[in-house]
């Protein structure tokens, strides 16, 4: 593990990145950085949380997400000429199907300027989870543009059949624990960066009732003002402290309970903070438009709040207790 | 890492948190049987105040209630931390808190940090050991959010205090023998400038105690009506007019590491429900989740009071969210166990006080308006209105 002095440099080279590099480059000049081989080592924290806190904070059009979830399910690969379909918006399990001789691919996956020279894709199988990999047989079928509420977040949703043959499929409980495993680590990724737009979407408005005057005083100053920010810092704090947490923790449910609470906190921000910035916050020049784009398009993936909220609740009931996590 | 030896009990185990979990994990499953009366405590409130005191006498002796204080106060030493450790493994394990246990988080380290050290020397083992029963004396009909506004007077009379006015909403007043007060002693209009704290015992001349009953039916609420009462100036908590720094301390306490004392019960709570209906995934999960939330930022106050520093305005984070937890799984437990309330038995009384004392949890120790107040003022920096 690295010392203080080091963590400070890491963060402040990929926080650098991210801020300055121009979209298209970007992820070349992590790959330069060496942040694939931080992911793959010990300090994967340090290099995931660097990365996404950077990603919600400048609203980048590109994102390293899926590189997270391969090197979960493909380590041995060239993270950088790969990509991931992940489940569609809302899930947490493969909603593309493999039978026989076609692989159907439904999800959502990030646009890439190049055509990745490989896709991996989780799928089901009769009802089995696998992992389907290789390349894509023809020119066309990859999008080349994101669109949607968001399509600066370079992510686009995908819905295309391909011959399955050339495909290599792992399947049985290797793949079932690369999955959960990738899913858990994408849903850190996804915690951080979502905590961190939720608190850009804070200081944004803080800021606006601290200047902004009516009936001659700061609206800042009014109760009513204060406590809805106020819900939004508890909210902010918590998904912070839950992400941090959710690397303590061998217990997947960690990782998904960091995601229903930075999906909670960039939701009450969404709402509380565009409440309080009033009509100025409802312009196109405005950046706040921007962090609740971002915020409402990743919230669903890899399982919404609501989803995930479902599955901690059935596994803490079929357990009959709840995970002891968080310990002292 | 030291490792103590206790005179009057065996314990001896090296002062961390890991250590002091697997040892008293170990001596819970060893002393089941002895242990299994107090797994359910129904009935009277003397009754459970009984059976109460006989838990804590039992898990004094053996020492784990003197981990986590100082050897100036008859403790073994090591931080709050491992205070939190015991209260959370005993409620794991299925038992209730004993009946000193709030007192403990929340009062007591403001005796250990501001009292003479000869009066946390004799009060605090007394406390521990479940002799003595402490109250908290702040609230006053006209002051209550707002503490600058008490007004029972302390008058100086030379060695002594003479102490005139009223107090309300004191939990267990009546079953309590000392009282943790904050009394005026500069001028009416000196708000928190001018109050001090004390250390009364609840027999003193001139107090009287007139309990009664809270929403949930039980006795627990008192006035108390002070007529020249005396007290001796040892008893002061602190320096003269420095009291606001004492209540403000006790509601740090009040609100984080008593915070995390309430989730290691809202824990076995949770589970509990589980085995009384059948709730619904989505809410458990939503429940959980607030319980989670709960430990997250306790768990970051008792890191920071485990430090020596104070726990600050974000104790109130936790504030809001024990309250925010607490109602989300009462009122899951009246969506699952609506049964419990048509019924008159026992067992199922805990159901009903619970649910009703959930109510409280946004008023007490600061209403959530209050935490709110300070969390957008004091770690947002908002302008204060005019
Ligand atoms: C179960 C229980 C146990 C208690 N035990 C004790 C005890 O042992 N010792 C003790 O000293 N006291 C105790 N109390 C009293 C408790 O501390 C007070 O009830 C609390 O401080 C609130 O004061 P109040 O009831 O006078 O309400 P008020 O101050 O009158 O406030 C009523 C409501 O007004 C709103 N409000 C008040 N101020 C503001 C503000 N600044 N901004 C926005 N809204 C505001 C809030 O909604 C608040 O709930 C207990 C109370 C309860 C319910």
């Amino acid at each position: 593990m690295m010392d203080d002095e080091s963590t400070r440099l890491v963060w402040q080279s990929i926080a650098g990145i991210v801020a300055q590099s121009p979209p298209e480059q970007a992820l070349g000049e992590l790959r330069e950085f060496g942040w694939a081989e931080l992911l793959l080592s010990e300090d994967s924290q340090l290099a995931t949380e660097a990365l996404f806190s950077a990603q919600g904070r400048h609203v980048v059009p590109w994102t390293g997400l899926d590189k997270v979830l391969l090197a979960h399910l493909r380590p041995d690969d060239d993270l950088w000429t790969a990509t991931v379909v992940l489940p569609s918006a809302g899930h947490d399990v493969p909603t593309s199907m493999l039978s026989g001789s076609t692989l159907r691919i439904t999800g959502v996956t990030a646009v890439r300027a190049t055509r990745p020279a490989l896709i991996v894709v989780p799928a089901l199988e009769d009802g089995e989870l696998v992992i389907a990999s290789g390349r894509l047989p023809t020119d066309g079928v990859w999008p080349e543009h994101a669109g949607g509420l968001d399509p600066a977040s370079g992510w686009t949703s995908l819905d295309v059949a391909i011959p399955a043959g050339e495909l290599l499929v792992t399947r049985g409980t290797q793949a079932a624990s690369a999955w959960a495993a990738a899913a858990a680590a994408g849903q850190r990724a996804l915690a951080h960066e979502l905590a961190s737009l939720a608190e850009s979407m804070l200081e944004l408005a803080a800021e606006h009732v601290t200047s902004r005057k009516q009936f001659g005083v700061p609206i800042g100053s009014f109760q009513a003002v204060q406590h809805r920010l106020a819900d939004v810092k508890v909210w902010v704090e918590l998904a912070k402290l839950a992400a941090e947490n959710a690397w303590e923790e061998s217990d997947p449910r960690a990782s998904a309970l960091a995601k229903i609470l930075a999906g909670r906190a960039a939701r009450t921000a969404i709402k509380n903070c565009q409440q309080v910035l009033g009509g100025m916050g409802f312009t196109w020049e405005h950046q706040f438009h921007r962090l609740l784009r971002r915020a409402s398009v990743l919230e669903p993936l890899l399982g919404g709040a609501e989803h995930l909220r479902e599955r901690v609740g059935a596994s803490i009931i079929a357990a009959g207790s709840g995970p002891r996590l968080v310990m002292l | 890492m030291t490792v103590v030896a206790s005179h009057e009990s065996e314990l001896e185990v090296e002062l961390t948190v890991d250590a002091v979990r697997a040892a008293f994990r170990a001596w819970l499953t060893d002393n089941a049987a002895t242990m299994d009366e107090f797994r359910s405590i129904t009935g009277e409130l003397d009754e459970v105040f009984a059976k109460l005191c006989t838990l804590q006498r039992l898990l004094f002796n053996a020492g784990w209630l003197r981990l986590g204080w100082p050897a100036r106060v008859s403790g073994l030493g090591g931080t709050i931390l491992l205070r939190g450790v015991i209260v959370e493994e005993l409620a794991a394990a299925g038992y209730p808190p004993p009946f000193s246990f709030t007192a403990m988080e929340v009062l007591a380290p403001a005796v250990v940090d501001h009292a003479t050290p000869e009066l946390s020397a004799e009060m605090i083992p007394r406390l521990l050991r479940g002799d003595d029963f402490w109250c908290q004396g702040f609230s006053e009909p006209g002051a209550g959010s707002d503490l600058g506004a008490i007004s029972t007077r302390a008058v100086d009379d030379g060695d002594n205090w003479r102490v005139t006015g009223q107090k309300l909403w004191t939990s267990w007043a009546s079953y309590s023998n000392r009282c943790l007060l904050i009394v005026r002693t500069g001028a009416q209009d000196s708000a928190h400038r001018g109050l001090t704290a004390l250390f009364v015992d609840m027999d003193t001349p001139g107090l009287t105690v007139r309990p009664y009953v809270s929403m949930t039916g039980d006795a627990e609420f008192a006035e108390l009506f002070f007529d020249d009462a005396i007290v001796p100036k040892s008893r002061t908590l602190g320096v003269v007019d420095g009291g606001w720094n004492v209540a403000m301390s006790i509601l740090g306490y009040e609100r984080g590491a008593a915070a995390w004392q309430r989730q290691a019960w809202m824990m076995a709570r949770l589970n509990d429900l589980l085995r009384a209906g059948k709730p619904s995934a989505r809410s458990v999960g939503e429940t959980y989740e607030m319980i989670h939330a709960l430990r997250l930022s306790s768990r970051r106050t008792m890191r920071v009071l485990g430090g020596g520093a104070p726990a600050g305005p974000a104790a109130s984070i936790d504030k809001l969210m024990l309250s925010t937890a607490e109602q989300s799984l009462f009122d899951l437990a009246l969506a699952t166990v609506p049964d419990v309330l048509f019924a008159d038995d026992a067992e199922t009384q805990n159901w009903r006080r619970d649910i009703l004392y959930s109510r409280a949890a946004s008023i007490y120790g600061g209403a959530a308006e209050v935490q709110r107040n300070i969390i957008a003022q004091r770690l947002l920096n908002l302008p204060r209105a005019r």
